[in-house]
């Protein structure tokens, strides 16, 4: 684990980099992300959405707290981000397997004890079912 | 990095989360505390750390507000303030000063102390208030702001520029410092954060747009006149008020301040800190 962490890290390191070199802007017909405001007052209903708006909403998920997000879909009024956790980027290449993608949100320190990522679903910060929403979101990035 | 971290945190004799305290004397937990920073922030020295997350080079494209406001300190009305409630006398004409050897002057370097006599952990915030009934007067309730924060920064005052020297000199202190280490390690609250998961392991680090400052220092700057406690009327708070407030950061009951359990943490914490300078107070953001 310990090692595929420092690969995780320093594969992250490179993509905060490239992501810093050229700030990625929607394309002409890709609708940009809501805003924590937006989510808040248009309530999404589908389910890639209704993720993105846990993961930025401070009450929720908090993510970005942490972590950078790569998308190029990026609102233009979202606050700056944190770097205790590697940017997120690429997932469904990454975390090929669903399911350990729902597992380190639902608790990392079961694959890393000494991650100081939150247990989202162990320790019930979010719902069971924000968290597939998330899941859903990240495979779309 | 992360991995030499963890690394580092192994040589520390402590897993994130749960100390495994082995045979670690509370000499070579210093130690090995002060050499972690040395290595992370190699060009911080260490007496720089009294200006907590200030003086870190992840920082330093933000550090120049807090540059400008220590051209006029906004403290400086507080300290005439502390000043004048420190030389007050009580009703029955005596002063703080008579409570203290030499009138409180360099005492602060060697606080908090396990006293024999009192069989109890002594910070500058209990011998105040144990001045003031000795002297007749009621004591100060409140310990996070206000008089209480003034007359600590009073008493600290006079040790401004010296090295902390706190020593652990009976089993009872040795009992306590090992309780505050258990309390600065163990995870905690919904959000399952140690103090070393914000201050060890991701001192530098970024979380939303706040740089995480180093443990290395906390406390020495204290009291503190704070910019955001500043907007609610309540700029001065003391070390128990700051952490209740990290406490509630990562959703844990924040404790009393001057229970027993902060000033265990307040004693690891200042003896992680021999050798810097005290300076009070401090400005923060
Ligand atoms: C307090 C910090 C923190 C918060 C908040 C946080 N994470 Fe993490 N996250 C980390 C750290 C640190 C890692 C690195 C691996 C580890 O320690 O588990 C990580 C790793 C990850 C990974 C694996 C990344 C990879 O490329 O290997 C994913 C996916 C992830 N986090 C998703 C999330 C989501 C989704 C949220 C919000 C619901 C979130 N994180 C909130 C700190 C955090
Ligand atoms: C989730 C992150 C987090 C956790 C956990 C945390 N803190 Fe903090 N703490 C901060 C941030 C952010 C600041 C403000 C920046 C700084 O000074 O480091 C801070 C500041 C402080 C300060 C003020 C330092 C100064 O010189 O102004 C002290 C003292 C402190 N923390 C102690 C603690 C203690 C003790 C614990 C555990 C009980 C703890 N913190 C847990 C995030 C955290």
């Amino acid at each position: 684990m310990r090692k595929s962490f420092s690969l995780v890290a320093t594969a992250g390191a490179v993509f905060l980099a490239g992501n810093l070199a050229m700030i990625p802007v929607a394309s002409a017909g890709e609708k940009s992300l809501p805003t924590e405001k937006e989510c808040k007052a248009s309530k999404p209903t589908d389910a890639a959405t209704k993720g993105w708006c846990v993961i930025i909403t401070r009450k929720q998920g908090n993510c970005l707290a942490c972590h950078d997000v790569v998308t190029k879909r990026w609102p233009a009024d979202l606050p700056a981000s944190g770097n205790v956790g590697p940017p997120l980027v690429s997932m469904k290449a990454r975390f090929p397997d669903k399911a350990k993608l729902r597992a380190q949100i639902w608790d990392a320190t079961a694959a890393n004890p000494s991650s100081v990522m939150v247990p989202f679903g162990r320790h019930k910060v979010i719902s069971e079912s924000d968290i597939d929403n998330i899941v859903t979101f990240l495979y779309t990035i | 990095m992360n991995k030499k971290v963890i690394l580092l945190l192994a040589g520390l004799g402590i897993a994130l989360g749960a100390p495994i305290t082995a045979s670690a004397t509370p000499q070579d937990d210093l130690k090995q505390f002060q050499a972690f920073y040395k290595k992370r922030f190699p060009t911080v020295p260490l007496e720089a750390y009294t200006d907590g997350v200030n003086v870190l080079p992840q920082y330093a494209d933000q550090v120049e507000n807090w540059n400008l406001l220590m051209e006029f300190p906004p403290y400086e009305m507080e300290v005439d303030k502390a000043q004048e409630l420190w030389s007050t006398p009580f009703a029955n004409g005596k002063t703080y000063s008579s409570c203290f050897k030499n009138g409180a002057k360099g005492l602060a370097v060697g606080y908090p102390f396990y006293d024999k006599v009192s069989k109890k952990l002594r910070t500058v915030v209990t011998d105040i208030n144990e001045c003031r009934v000795r002297n007749g007067e009621k004591p100060i309730k409140n310990l996070k702001y206000g008089d209480m924060a003034r007359l600590v920064i009073a008493f600290k005052m006079l040790s401004n520029g010296q090295k902390m020297a706190v020593k652990l000199n009976s089993p009872e202190a040795i009992a306590a410092y090992e309780k505050g280490k258990q309390f600065y390690w163990a995870r905690r609250g919904q959000l399952n954060f140690s103090c070393a998961s914000c201050h060890v392991q991701n001192a530098g680090n970024k979380i939303r747009g706040n740089v995480l400052g180093a443990g290395l220092g906390h406390g020495v700057g204290f009291p503190v006149y704070r910019t955001k406690w500043s907007l609610k009327g309540k700029p001065l708070g003391t070390l128990h008020r700051r952490y209740g407030g990290c406490n509630k950061q990562v959703r844990a009951k924040p404790l009393k301040p001057q229970s027993e359990a902060y000033k265990n943490l307040e004693l690891y914490e200042a003896y992680m800190n021999t050798g810097i300078p005290i300076r009070v107070p401090s400005q923060r953001m």
